[in-house]
C-alpha cells in the first residue's frame, strides 16, 4: 500500500481528478526557488479563476491546490491534488518551518527577485568563508577536549556541554584544523555563541 | 479527609495533581518560580503563589519556602508529583512536622529505598531476586576492577543516591572499568553530592519491566499490574506500555506478588513502583523501588480504570484501599509516547526556544497529559518533556494504529520534537511485533536528517502557498478581490498576523 505522502510527490501526481473549473493561467504565474534539505526545486505557481492556485514543481505535473483554512494559529490546511493536509507554517532563523506529517521541516521559499538578489549578495562573501561550532542550547561547559592549532578529524569530540540535565557531547563535522577556543570548561555559554572556530 | 492540597511542583504533573484534587473535591495550591509565572500548570490550580527563583535549586527543591507557602495558605497536604522533592526523606519529614501530610510513603520507607544499597539488602532479605553485585559502596576504582571481574563483564556501576539512570554507566571491558569509574563516581558527587557507587552484573538484553503497587496506610496493599518501559535512551524512558506484550497471566501475578512483598517490607503507603529487570528466560530481578507517582502512571491508569491520584489523596486522607487484589482487572491496551523538546535526528539534542503554534491530536481513546501551548518558552532549566500523549485500544495492535493516527496530528510549531522518532518506532516491525529491550535504541534507531523526497516536495507546495497568499494580501484590494473591490478587514488581519513568511 502506498503510504498517503509517497501520493502526492509530483512524479506520483495527476491521476486523480482534477477540479471543475480548473483553467491554466501559466501567463500570470509566479516562480518560487524552494529549498528543502539541499535540495532546490522551482516551483511555478499560478492563480485559477476560481480562487485556487496551481503549482508545479520542476516543470512536472500540475497540481491543484485548494486552501480549505488559516491560516490562523499558523494552522494552514489545504488540498493539494486531492490529498487533504495540515500544516504549522512559521519563519525560522533562515527560512521558513513548515510542520507537516508530524514532521518539521526547514524551507527556503525565493521569488525570482530574492534569488536575484541573493546571488549578487554571495558574489560579494565569496572566500571568506569561516566554519565555527556554536553552542545548540544555552549550557555549561564541562569539558573541552581540544586547544587552538589541533588537527581534528571527523566526529571528533570537541566540547562538553551539559544542559537540561544531559551532557552533550559536540562532535567536529568535518576533518579540520582548530584556529581558536573560545571558551573554557566551567563557563556558562548562551544558544549561538561561538565555541570553537576552525581555520 | 484533606481540604487543601500545595502541589510542590510544575508542568503537566502539577496540572495532572491539580485536575485530581478538583475530581476529588480538594482545594488545590500551586507554586511557581519566575520564569514559570505564566506556564499553565499555574491557571489550573485554584490558587498560586511564586516561589522565585529561576534555576529549581532557587524554586522548586526549595523546600522550607514551600512548607512556608503550604501553611501561610492553610493548605493540610503537599504532593510532591514526581522529581524536585518527591524522594527527599527530609522534605517528607519537614512536612510532617509543620502538620502537612505528605502524599505519598513515610520518611521512614523512602530513606529504606533512597539508597539503593541498603534496598538491595532489605529486599534479599525480604526474598525478592535482585540482580548479582556489590551491596556495599566500592571505595576505589581499583577495587571496582577486582569485583567487577569477580562477577563477570559486562557490569553496570550504579550511583548509590543515583536514579533514573543517572549516574549510572555500563562498561563492557575491564580496560574501561578504572575510567568509567572516576568518571561516574566524580558525576555522582556533581549531581547529588555523593560519589559513593556499586556494581552490580549487567543482565542482557533486558526488558524493564515495572509494577504499579498502592497501599493504604492500614496495612492492605495491591498491584495494579505491569508496564512496560524497554524503550529507553541513556536509561531514560521514551515510550511506555501497559500490558507488556511478554509477561502473561502468570508471570504477572509473580512479579505483582514480589512487588507487594517489596513495599511491605519497607513499610511503604501511597502509590509507588517496583522496577524490575525481565530476563529473556522470564527471569527477573528487582531494580528499585520509585516512591513516588510516576511520569508514565496514564497507562495503568487507563487500562486499570483506576485513577491514582485519587487513590494517592483517598490513601493520604486515611481511607482503606476498599478492595483486594481480585478487583484489579486489565483491559485493553495503552502506550505512552513521551513528547520532548529534543531533536531525536541530532543525537536527541535539547531543543530550547519559543513554542509558536501546537495543533494536538483529539478523538477516540487519545489522552494527553501535557503543559504544551502556543507561546510557552522552553528552557535549559527544566526537564525537556513537553507532552506525553497516551492512547488506549483494545488490543495493542490497535493501540499502535491509533498511536500512528495520534501522531500524525499532532503539530508543533517552534521547538524540535520527538514525534518523528515515535512515528519511526511506531512503524518499525521490531516494536510492532513487540520484540524489545533496553538496547532497542542503540541498536535499531538510525537517525537522518535527510528529507525524503516526497515529504520535502509537501514542504515545499505548503511553504509556497504561505508565501503566495501572503504576497497576494499586500496588493491592492481592488485587484485581489475581484469586482467588489473591499475584502473583510478581519480576514485580511487574520491572514497577516496569522502567517508572515519571509
Amino acid at each position: 500500500m502506498l503510504s498517503r505522502r509517497a501520493q502526492i510527490g509530483s512524479r506520483c501526481f495527476g491521476g486523480g481528478p482534477r477540479d471543475e473549473g480548473y483553467v491554466s493561467d501559466t501567463g500570470e504565474g509566479t516562480r518560487y526557488q524552494v529549498t528543502v534539505g539541499g535540495r532546490v526545486m522551482v516551483v511555478d505557481v499560478a492563480e485559477r479563476d476560481d480562487g485556487g492556485l496551481v503549482a508545479a514543481i520542476d516543470g512536472g505535473d500540475e497540481i491543484a491546490l485548494r486552501v480549505t483554512s488559516g491560516p490562523l494559529d499558523r494552522l494552514l490546511t489545504l488540498l493539494a491534488g486531492g490529498r487533504s493536509v495540515a500544516a504549522l507554517v512559521g519563519p525560522s532563523a533562515d527560512g521558513t518551518t513548515v510542520v507537516v506529517d508530524g514532521e518539521a521541516v526547514e524551507v527556503v521559499v525565493r521569488d525570482e527577485r530574492a534569488v536575484r538578489l541573493a546571488s549578487v549578495a554571495a558574489d560579494g562573501r565569496a572566500g571568506v568563508v569561516e566554519t565555527s561550532v556554536k553552542a545548540p542550547m544555552p549550557g555549561l561547559v564541562v569539558a573541552v577536549h581540544v586547544e587552538a592549532g589541533q588537527q581534528v578529524a571527523k566526529g571528533q569530540a570537541l566540547v562538553v556541554l551539559s544542559a537540561m540535565k544531559m551532557q552533550n557531547e559536540l562532535n567536529a563535522r568535518d576533518d579540520a584544523t582548530v584556529k581558536e577556543v573560545h571558551v573554557e570548561a566551567g563557563q556558562t555559554v548562551d544558544q549561538g555563541q561561538t565555541l570553537i572556530t576552525f581555520s | 479527609m484533606l481540604k487543601k492540597v500545595l502541589i510542590a511542583n510544575r508542568g503537566e504533573i502539577a496540572m495532572r495533581v491539580a485536575r485530581g484534587c478538583r475530581e476529588f473535591g480538594v482545594a488545590s495550591v500551586a507554586v511557581f518560580s519566575d520564569p514559570d509565572a505564566g506556564a499553565p500548570h499555574v491557571r489550573t490550580a485554584d490558587e498560586a503563589f511564586p516561589l522565585g527563583g529561576l534555576t529549581p535549586a532557587e524554586s522548586y527543591l526549595r523546600g522550607d519556602a514551600i512548607i512556608e507557602i503550604a501553611r501561610r495558605v492553610g493548605a493540610d497536604a503537599v504532593h510532591p508529583g514526581y522529581g524536585f522533592l518527591a524522594e527527599n526523606p527530609e522534605f517528607a519529614g519537614a512536612c510532617a512536622e509543620a502538620g502537612l501530610k505528605f502524599v505519598g510513603p513515610t520518611p521512614d520507607a523512602m530513606r529504606a529505598l533512597g539508597s539503593k544499597t541498603a534496598a538491595r539488602k532489605r529486599m534479599q532479605a525480604a526474598g525478592v531476586p535482585v540482580v548479582p553485585g556489590t551491596v556495599d559502596p566500592i571505595p576505589t576504582a581499583e577495587q571496582a576492577a577486582k569485583i567487577a571481574l569477580e562477577i563477570g563483564y559486562p557490569i553496570a556501576l550504579k550511583a548509590v543516591s543515583g536514579g533514573g539512570g543517572k549516574g549510572m554507566r555500563v562498561v563492557e571491558r575491564p580496560e574501561d572499568i578504572e575510567t568509567s569509574f572516576r568518571q561516574a563516581s566524580s558525576e555522582a558527587q556533581a549531581s547529588f553530592g555523593d560519589a559513593a557507587m556499586y556494581l552490580e552484573r549487567l543482565v542482557v538484553r533486558p526488558r524493564h519491566v515495572e509494577v504499579q503497587i498502592l497501599a493504604d496506610e492500614h496495612r492492605n496493599a495491591v498491584h495494579l499490574g505491569e508496564r512496560e518501559c524497554s524503550i529507553q535512551r541513556r536509561h531514560q524512558k521514551l515510550v511506555e506500555e501497559s500490558p507488556s506484550p511478554v509477561v502473561d497471566a502468570d508471570l504477572r501475578a509473580r512479579m505483582g506478588e514480589v512487588a507487594v512483598r517489596a513495599a511491605q517490607a519497607v513499610g511503604y503507603t501511597n502509590a509507588g513502583t517496583c522496577e524490575f529487570l525481565l530476563d529473556s528466560d522470564g527471569s527477573f530481578y528487582f531494580l528499585e523501588v520509585n516512591a513516588r507517582l510516576q511520569v508514565e502512571h496514564p497507562v495503568t491508569e487507563l487500562v486499570t480504570g483506576i485513577d491514582l491520584v485519587r487513590e494517592q489523596l483517598r490513601v493520604a486522607s486515611g481511607e482503606p484501599l476498599g478492595y483486594g487484589q481480585d478487583a484489579i482487572v486489565q483491559r485493553g491496551h495503552a502506550i505512552e509516547c513521551r513528547i520532548q523538546a529534543e531533536d531525536a535526528a541530532n543525537l536527541f539534542f535539547p531543543s530550547t526556544g519559543r513554542v509558536v503554534a501546537v495543533h494536538e491530536p483529539s478523538g477516540p481513546g487519545i489522552r494527553i497529559d501535557g503543559a504544551l501551548e502556543a507561546g510557552q518558552a522552553v528552557t535549559p532549566y527544566y526537564d525537556p518533556m513537553l507532552a506525553k500523549l497516551i492512547v488506549w485500544a483494545e488490543t495493542r495492535d490497535a493501540a499502535v494504529k491509533r498511536m500512528r493516527r495520534a501522531l500524525g496530528e499532532y503539530l508543533v510549531l517552534g521547538v524540535k520534537t520527538t514525534i518523528p522518532f515515535h512515528r519511526w518506532l511506531m512503524e518499525h516491525p521490531a516494536f510492532v511485533a513487540g520484540d524489545m529491550d533496553t538496547g532497542f535504541l542503540e541498536r535499531h534507531w538510525t537517525p537522518s536528517a535527510a528529507v525524503p523526497d516526497d515529504l520535502a516536495e509537501l514542504a515545499a507546495l505548503v511553504a509556497v502557498v504561505a508565501a503566495h497568499r501572503s504576497r497576494a494580501t499586500i496588493r491592492p484590494a481592488a485587484q485581489a478581490n475581484g469586482a467588489d473591490g473591499t475584502e473583510d478587514r478581519w480576514l485580511s488581519f487574520a491572514r497577516r498576523s496569522g502567517l508572515r513568511v519571509p
